[in-house]
Protein backbone atom coordinates (compact mmCIF):
# COMPACT_ATOMS: atom_id res chain seq x y z
CA UNK A 1 0.00 0.00 0.00
CA UNK A 2 1.29 3.21 -1.05
CA UNK A 3 0.99 6.11 1.74
CA UNK A 4 0.92 9.74 1.54
CA UNK A 5 4.44 10.22 2.23
CA UNK A 6 5.79 7.58 -0.35
CA UNK A 7 3.16 9.48 -2.64
CA UNK A 8 4.82 12.70 -2.19
CA UNK A 9 8.39 11.58 -2.50
CA UNK A 10 7.97 9.87 -5.89
CA UNK A 11 5.73 12.99 -7.08
CA UNK A 12 8.51 14.75 -6.23
CA UNK A 13 11.01 12.52 -7.71
CA UNK A 14 9.22 12.84 -10.84
CA UNK A 15 8.72 16.40 -11.24
CA UNK A 16 12.69 16.69 -10.51
CA UNK A 17 12.47 18.34 -6.75
CA UNK A 18 14.27 15.27 -5.25
CA UNK A 19 18.16 15.36 -5.73
CA UNK A 20 19.46 11.98 -6.46
CA UNK A 21 23.35 11.21 -5.25
CA UNK A 22 25.33 11.15 -8.65
CA UNK A 23 28.32 11.43 -6.93
CA UNK A 24 31.42 10.12 -9.25
CA UNK A 25 35.44 10.76 -8.90
CA UNK A 26 34.79 13.57 -11.61
CA UNK A 27 33.46 15.97 -9.31
CA UNK A 28 36.20 16.13 -6.88
CA UNK A 29 38.10 19.62 -7.08
CA UNK A 30 41.16 19.98 -8.70
CA UNK A 31 40.56 15.78 -10.34
CA UNK A 32 43.19 15.67 -13.54
CA UNK A 33 42.35 12.44 -14.54
CA UNK A 34 39.44 9.75 -14.27
CA UNK A 35 39.81 6.24 -16.63
CA UNK A 36 36.98 3.87 -15.84
CA UNK A 37 37.73 0.50 -17.45
CA UNK A 38 34.11 -0.34 -16.91
CA UNK A 39 32.88 2.39 -19.16
CA UNK A 40 33.27 1.10 -23.10
CA UNK A 41 32.52 4.22 -24.79
CA UNK A 42 35.75 5.71 -23.23
CA UNK A 43 38.30 2.49 -24.67
CA UNK A 44 39.30 2.99 -28.05
CA UNK A 45 40.79 -0.46 -28.99
CA UNK A 46 41.38 -3.26 -32.02
CA UNK A 47 40.08 -6.68 -31.71
CA UNK A 48 40.96 -6.00 -27.45
CA UNK A 49 43.89 -4.31 -28.03
CA UNK A 50 43.57 -0.76 -26.40
CA UNK A 51 45.27 2.18 -27.79
CA UNK A 52 43.16 4.78 -26.65
CA UNK A 53 41.12 5.06 -23.03
CA UNK A 54 40.01 8.44 -22.64
CA UNK A 55 40.03 10.68 -19.37
CA UNK A 56 36.55 11.49 -18.01
CA UNK A 57 37.52 13.87 -15.62
CA UNK A 58 37.05 16.27 -18.35
CA UNK A 59 40.92 17.52 -18.47
CA UNK A 60 41.23 15.81 -21.93
CA UNK A 61 44.51 13.71 -20.15
CA UNK A 62 43.58 10.64 -22.61
CA UNK A 63 45.54 7.88 -22.02
CA UNK A 64 47.44 6.49 -25.58
CA UNK A 65 49.78 3.35 -26.80
CA UNK A 66 50.66 3.33 -30.57
CA UNK A 67 52.96 0.61 -30.55
CA UNK A 68 50.71 -2.54 -30.80
CA UNK A 69 53.28 -4.91 -28.75
CA UNK A 70 52.48 -2.41 -25.29
CA UNK A 71 49.01 -1.76 -25.94
CA UNK A 72 47.15 -3.68 -22.67
CA UNK A 73 43.71 -6.12 -23.38
CA UNK A 74 40.06 -5.12 -22.87
CA UNK A 75 37.19 -7.16 -23.11
CA UNK A 76 38.36 -10.36 -21.61
CA UNK A 77 38.42 -10.20 -17.71
CA UNK A 78 36.00 -8.82 -14.87
CA UNK A 79 35.86 -7.81 -11.22
CA UNK A 80 31.83 -7.37 -9.44
CA UNK A 81 31.14 -8.11 -13.51
CA UNK A 82 32.69 -4.74 -15.03
CA UNK A 83 35.29 -5.18 -17.01
CA UNK A 84 39.19 -4.59 -15.92
CA UNK A 85 42.13 -3.72 -18.49
CA UNK A 86 44.88 -6.51 -18.26
CA UNK A 87 48.30 -5.42 -18.49
CA UNK A 88 50.95 -7.70 -19.54
CA UNK A 89 54.31 -6.24 -20.68
CA UNK A 90 52.25 -3.30 -21.78
CA UNK A 91 52.11 0.24 -20.73
CA UNK A 92 49.57 3.52 -21.29
CA UNK A 93 51.30 6.81 -21.95
CA UNK A 94 49.16 10.46 -21.03
CA UNK A 95 50.34 13.91 -20.71
CA UNK A 96 49.54 14.75 -17.54
CA UNK A 97 51.05 17.17 -14.66
CA UNK A 98 51.04 17.25 -11.53
CA UNK A 99 52.85 18.63 -8.63
CA UNK A 100 53.43 17.39 -4.98
CA UNK A 101 51.27 17.05 -2.75
CA UNK A 102 48.78 15.39 -4.77
CA UNK A 103 46.60 12.39 -4.51
CA UNK A 104 46.90 8.77 -7.24
CA UNK A 105 44.26 6.41 -6.78
CA UNK A 106 44.25 2.94 -8.36
CA UNK A 107 41.67 0.02 -8.66
CA UNK A 108 44.38 -3.31 -9.56
CA UNK A 109 44.62 -6.82 -8.66
CA UNK A 110 48.28 -8.62 -9.44
CA UNK A 111 48.09 -11.88 -11.19
CA UNK A 112 51.72 -11.98 -10.28
CA UNK A 113 54.36 -10.55 -8.08
CA UNK A 114 58.68 -10.14 -9.06
CA UNK A 115 61.30 -7.69 -7.99
CA UNK A 116 59.53 -5.02 -9.38
CA UNK A 117 56.04 -4.30 -10.98
CA UNK A 118 55.07 -0.54 -11.45
CA UNK A 119 51.49 0.69 -11.32
CA UNK A 120 52.71 4.05 -12.94
CA UNK A 121 56.04 5.54 -13.45
CA UNK A 122 56.73 9.37 -14.82
CA UNK A 123 57.40 9.49 -18.65
CA UNK A 124 61.14 10.43 -18.26
CA UNK A 125 63.92 9.77 -15.60
CA UNK A 126 63.63 13.38 -14.13
CA UNK A 127 60.13 13.66 -13.20
CA UNK A 128 58.81 10.60 -11.23
CA UNK A 129 55.98 9.63 -9.00
CA UNK A 130 55.69 5.94 -8.55
CA UNK A 131 53.07 2.80 -6.64
CA UNK A 132 54.74 0.04 -7.22
CA UNK A 133 56.01 -3.43 -5.91
CA UNK A 134 59.33 -4.27 -4.52
CA UNK A 135 60.05 -7.79 -3.42
CA UNK A 136 56.16 -7.93 -2.38
CA UNK A 137 56.34 -5.04 -0.48
CA UNK A 138 54.06 -1.42 -1.34
CA UNK A 139 56.11 0.95 -2.39
CA UNK A 140 56.54 4.58 -2.74
CA UNK A 141 58.94 6.47 -4.93
CA UNK A 142 59.41 10.56 -5.82
CA UNK A 143 63.28 10.37 -6.19
CA UNK A 144 63.59 8.06 -2.67
CA UNK A 145 62.09 4.22 -2.23
CA UNK A 146 59.91 3.55 0.97
CA UNK A 147 58.33 0.13 1.47
CA UNK A 148 56.29 -1.59 3.86
CA UNK A 149 54.05 -4.79 4.61
CA UNK A 150 53.01 -7.31 1.60
CA UNK A 151 51.11 -7.37 -1.51
CA UNK A 152 48.79 -10.54 -1.98
CA UNK A 153 48.19 -11.67 -4.91
CA UNK A 154 44.92 -11.88 -7.34
CA UNK A 155 43.06 -9.51 -4.51
CA UNK A 156 41.73 -6.39 -5.59
CA UNK A 157 42.93 -3.23 -3.67
CA UNK A 158 42.42 0.48 -3.90
CA UNK A 159 45.68 2.19 -3.97
CA UNK A 160 45.34 5.51 -2.79
CA UNK A 161 48.98 7.20 -3.07
CA UNK A 162 49.49 10.83 -1.12
CA UNK A 163 52.85 12.58 -2.44
CA UNK A 164 53.50 14.60 -0.06
CA UNK A 165 57.21 14.88 1.21
CA UNK A 166 57.66 13.94 4.68
CA UNK A 167 54.17 13.64 5.34
CA UNK A 168 53.82 11.40 2.03
CA UNK A 169 51.09 8.07 2.49
CA UNK A 170 50.11 4.62 0.70
CA UNK A 171 46.38 4.07 1.61
CA UNK A 172 45.40 0.42 0.88
CA UNK A 173 41.04 0.49 1.03
CA UNK A 174 41.33 2.89 3.42
CA UNK A 175 44.03 1.26 5.92
CA UNK A 176 47.77 3.16 5.74
CA UNK A 177 49.76 0.74 4.83
CA UNK A 178 52.99 2.99 4.23
CA UNK A 179 54.18 6.72 5.50
CA UNK A 180 57.57 8.19 4.90
CA UNK A 181 59.24 10.38 2.80
CA UNK A 182 59.63 9.38 -0.80
CA UNK A 183 61.36 12.09 -2.01
CA UNK A 184 59.87 15.76 -3.85
CA UNK A 185 59.92 14.91 -7.33
CA UNK A 186 56.30 16.08 -9.18
CA UNK A 187 55.10 14.03 -12.32
CA UNK A 188 55.07 15.84 -15.81
CA UNK A 189 53.78 12.75 -17.87
CA UNK A 190 52.79 9.45 -16.73
CA UNK A 191 53.14 5.94 -17.87
CA UNK A 192 50.57 3.14 -16.39
CA UNK A 193 51.94 -0.50 -16.30
CA UNK A 194 55.38 0.22 -16.40
CA UNK A 195 58.24 2.05 -15.49
CA UNK A 196 58.74 5.10 -17.15
CA UNK A 197 61.46 3.38 -19.73
CA UNK A 198 58.41 0.58 -20.41
CA UNK A 199 60.49 -2.02 -18.02
CA UNK A 200 59.32 -3.77 -14.87
CA UNK A 201 55.58 -3.78 -16.07
CA UNK A 202 52.54 -4.73 -14.26
CA UNK A 203 51.16 -7.85 -14.24
CA UNK A 204 47.52 -7.84 -13.46
CA UNK A 205 44.57 -6.14 -13.96
CA UNK A 206 43.44 -2.01 -13.64
CA UNK A 207 39.90 -0.57 -13.21
CA UNK A 208 40.04 3.39 -12.42
CA UNK A 209 42.73 5.37 -12.46
CA UNK A 210 42.24 8.72 -10.90
CA UNK A 211 44.66 11.71 -10.20
CA UNK A 212 43.93 14.61 -8.26
CA UNK A 213 46.12 17.69 -8.26
CA UNK A 214 46.28 18.00 -4.02
CA UNK A 215 46.08 16.49 -0.77
CA UNK A 216 41.70 15.17 -0.56
CA UNK A 217 39.90 15.96 2.20
CA UNK A 218 38.98 12.58 4.95
CA UNK A 219 35.94 13.18 3.93
CA UNK A 220 36.77 13.36 -0.05
CA UNK A 221 39.03 10.27 0.52
CA UNK A 222 35.86 7.93 1.91
CA UNK A 223 33.26 9.53 -0.36
CA UNK A 224 36.09 8.40 -3.38
CA UNK A 225 36.86 4.95 -1.74
CA UNK A 226 33.65 4.23 -0.80
CA UNK A 227 32.35 4.30 -4.47
CA UNK A 228 34.90 2.80 -6.02
CA UNK A 229 34.43 -0.31 -3.07
CA UNK A 230 31.02 -0.14 -3.79
CA UNK A 231 31.93 -0.31 -7.69
CA UNK A 232 34.03 -3.27 -7.47
CA UNK A 233 32.54 -5.35 -4.89
CA UNK A 234 35.53 -4.74 -1.99
CA UNK A 235 35.28 -3.03 1.58
CA UNK A 236 36.34 0.26 2.03
CA UNK A 237 37.62 1.17 5.53
CA UNK A 238 36.25 4.74 6.66
CA UNK A 239 39.83 7.06 7.43
CA UNK A 240 39.12 8.41 10.60
CA UNK B 1 57.75 -12.49 -23.49
CA UNK B 2 59.87 -14.05 -26.94
CA UNK B 3 61.34 -11.77 -28.52
CA UNK B 4 63.51 -11.88 -31.84
CA UNK B 5 67.25 -10.73 -32.00
CA UNK B 6 69.03 -9.26 -34.49
CA UNK B 7 72.78 -8.84 -35.41
CA UNK B 8 72.34 -5.52 -36.58
CA UNK B 9 69.85 -2.58 -36.20
CA UNK B 10 69.05 -3.23 -40.31
CA UNK B 11 68.47 -6.16 -39.77
CA UNK B 12 65.79 -5.82 -37.20
CA UNK B 13 63.92 -2.80 -38.48
CA UNK B 14 64.00 -5.11 -41.72
CA UNK B 15 62.23 -7.86 -40.35
CA UNK B 16 59.63 -4.98 -38.41
CA UNK B 17 58.46 -3.65 -41.89
CA UNK B 18 57.62 -6.95 -42.66
CA UNK B 19 55.97 -7.88 -39.91
CA UNK B 20 54.18 -4.76 -39.78
CA UNK B 21 52.63 -4.91 -43.94
CA UNK B 22 51.68 -8.46 -42.56
CA UNK B 23 49.56 -7.26 -39.88
CA UNK B 24 47.91 -4.76 -41.33
CA UNK B 25 46.76 -7.26 -43.99
CA UNK B 26 45.30 -9.33 -40.79
CA UNK B 27 43.56 -6.39 -39.56
CA UNK B 28 42.41 -5.28 -42.77
CA UNK B 29 40.72 -8.88 -43.42
CA UNK B 30 39.27 -8.49 -40.28
CA UNK B 31 37.18 -5.42 -40.87
CA UNK B 32 39.62 -2.88 -39.82
CA UNK B 33 40.67 0.02 -41.50
CA UNK B 34 44.19 0.56 -42.20
CA UNK B 35 45.03 4.63 -43.42
CA UNK B 36 47.97 5.01 -45.25
CA UNK B 37 49.89 8.43 -44.24
CA UNK B 38 52.76 8.91 -46.70
CA UNK B 39 53.73 5.05 -46.11
CA UNK B 40 52.93 4.36 -42.25
CA UNK B 41 50.18 1.96 -42.19
CA UNK B 42 48.11 3.21 -39.75
CA UNK B 43 45.28 1.01 -37.83
CA UNK B 44 42.25 2.72 -36.86
CA UNK B 45 40.71 1.54 -33.66
CA UNK B 46 36.81 0.90 -32.90
CA UNK B 47 34.92 2.49 -30.00
CA UNK B 48 31.52 0.38 -29.66
CA UNK B 49 31.51 -1.13 -32.36
CA UNK B 50 32.60 2.06 -34.92
CA UNK B 51 36.07 3.01 -36.13
CA UNK B 52 37.25 6.22 -33.72
CA UNK B 53 39.05 8.06 -36.18
CA UNK B 54 39.97 10.88 -33.66
CA UNK B 55 41.84 8.20 -31.45
CA UNK B 56 45.08 7.20 -31.24
CA UNK B 57 45.79 5.07 -34.16
CA UNK B 58 48.30 1.76 -34.34
CA UNK B 59 51.37 2.74 -36.10
CA UNK B 60 53.67 0.12 -35.37
CA UNK B 61 53.97 -3.51 -33.92
CA UNK B 62 56.89 -3.02 -32.08
CA UNK B 63 60.08 -1.03 -31.99
CA UNK B 64 63.20 -1.91 -32.36
CA UNK B 65 65.73 -1.90 -29.13
CA UNK B 66 69.46 -2.17 -28.36
CA UNK B 67 69.90 -4.99 -25.70
CA UNK B 68 72.75 -5.23 -23.30
CA UNK B 69 74.45 -7.67 -25.29
CA UNK B 70 74.82 -4.71 -28.13
CA UNK B 71 72.47 -6.82 -29.96
CA UNK B 72 68.94 -5.45 -31.37
CA UNK B 73 65.81 -6.95 -30.61
CA UNK B 74 61.65 -6.82 -31.31
CA UNK B 75 58.99 -8.70 -29.37
CA UNK B 76 58.18 -11.85 -31.16
CA UNK B 77 54.49 -12.29 -32.44
CA UNK B 78 54.30 -16.08 -30.76
CA UNK B 79 51.92 -16.66 -27.16
CA UNK B 80 50.50 -13.00 -28.40
CA UNK B 81 47.22 -13.77 -30.16
CA UNK B 82 45.89 -17.14 -31.37
CA UNK B 83 45.03 -16.16 -34.77
CA UNK B 84 48.76 -15.47 -35.20
CA UNK B 85 50.24 -18.58 -34.24
CA UNK B 86 51.12 -19.50 -37.70
CA UNK B 87 53.04 -16.27 -38.31
CA UNK B 88 56.59 -17.40 -38.70
CA UNK B 89 54.94 -19.93 -41.58
CA UNK B 90 53.24 -17.18 -43.14
CA UNK B 91 55.91 -14.88 -43.65
CA UNK B 92 57.96 -18.02 -44.72
CA UNK B 93 55.75 -18.80 -47.35
CA UNK B 94 55.59 -15.08 -48.55
CA UNK B 95 59.35 -15.76 -48.69
CA UNK B 96 60.57 -14.19 -45.57
CA UNK B 97 62.99 -15.75 -43.47
CA UNK B 98 65.12 -13.85 -41.70
CA UNK B 99 63.38 -13.34 -38.87
CA UNK B 100 66.79 -13.50 -36.58
CA UNK B 101 66.53 -15.53 -33.66
CA UNK B 102 63.47 -16.28 -31.53
CA UNK B 103 64.55 -16.66 -27.86
CA UNK B 104 62.59 -15.87 -24.10
CA UNK B 105 63.72 -12.47 -22.78
CA UNK B 106 66.50 -13.20 -20.96
CA UNK B 107 66.37 -12.67 -17.03
CA UNK B 108 69.85 -10.56 -17.08
CA UNK B 109 68.59 -8.16 -19.79
CA UNK B 110 65.84 -6.74 -17.24
CA UNK B 111 66.78 -3.76 -15.19
CA UNK B 112 66.75 -4.40 -11.62
CA UNK B 113 66.77 -0.69 -10.43
CA UNK B 114 64.27 1.90 -9.76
Amino acid sequence: MINALTRNIMADIISGEVEVDTYTPADIPDIQLWLDSADASTITQSAGAVSQWDDKSGEGHNATQPTGSLQPTTGTRTINGLNVIDFSNDSLVIGVNATQGNTIIALVSFDNLSNANFLFDGNDQYDRQILFNVNGAYAMFADDTISNGSIPQATTQIWMGEFNGSSSQLIINGTTQLTGNPGSDNLAGLRIGARYNGVNPLDGVMGDFIIVDKIMTTTEKNQLGNFLANKWGITWSDIT
Amino acid sequence: MKILEFTTEAEAQTCLSVINAMASAWWVSKGYTVIDNNGTKELVGKRNGVDNTTATRTLSWDTVKESPDGTFYITSLTGTRDEWADWKQNLADSGFTAIGTEKDYPDDWVDESI
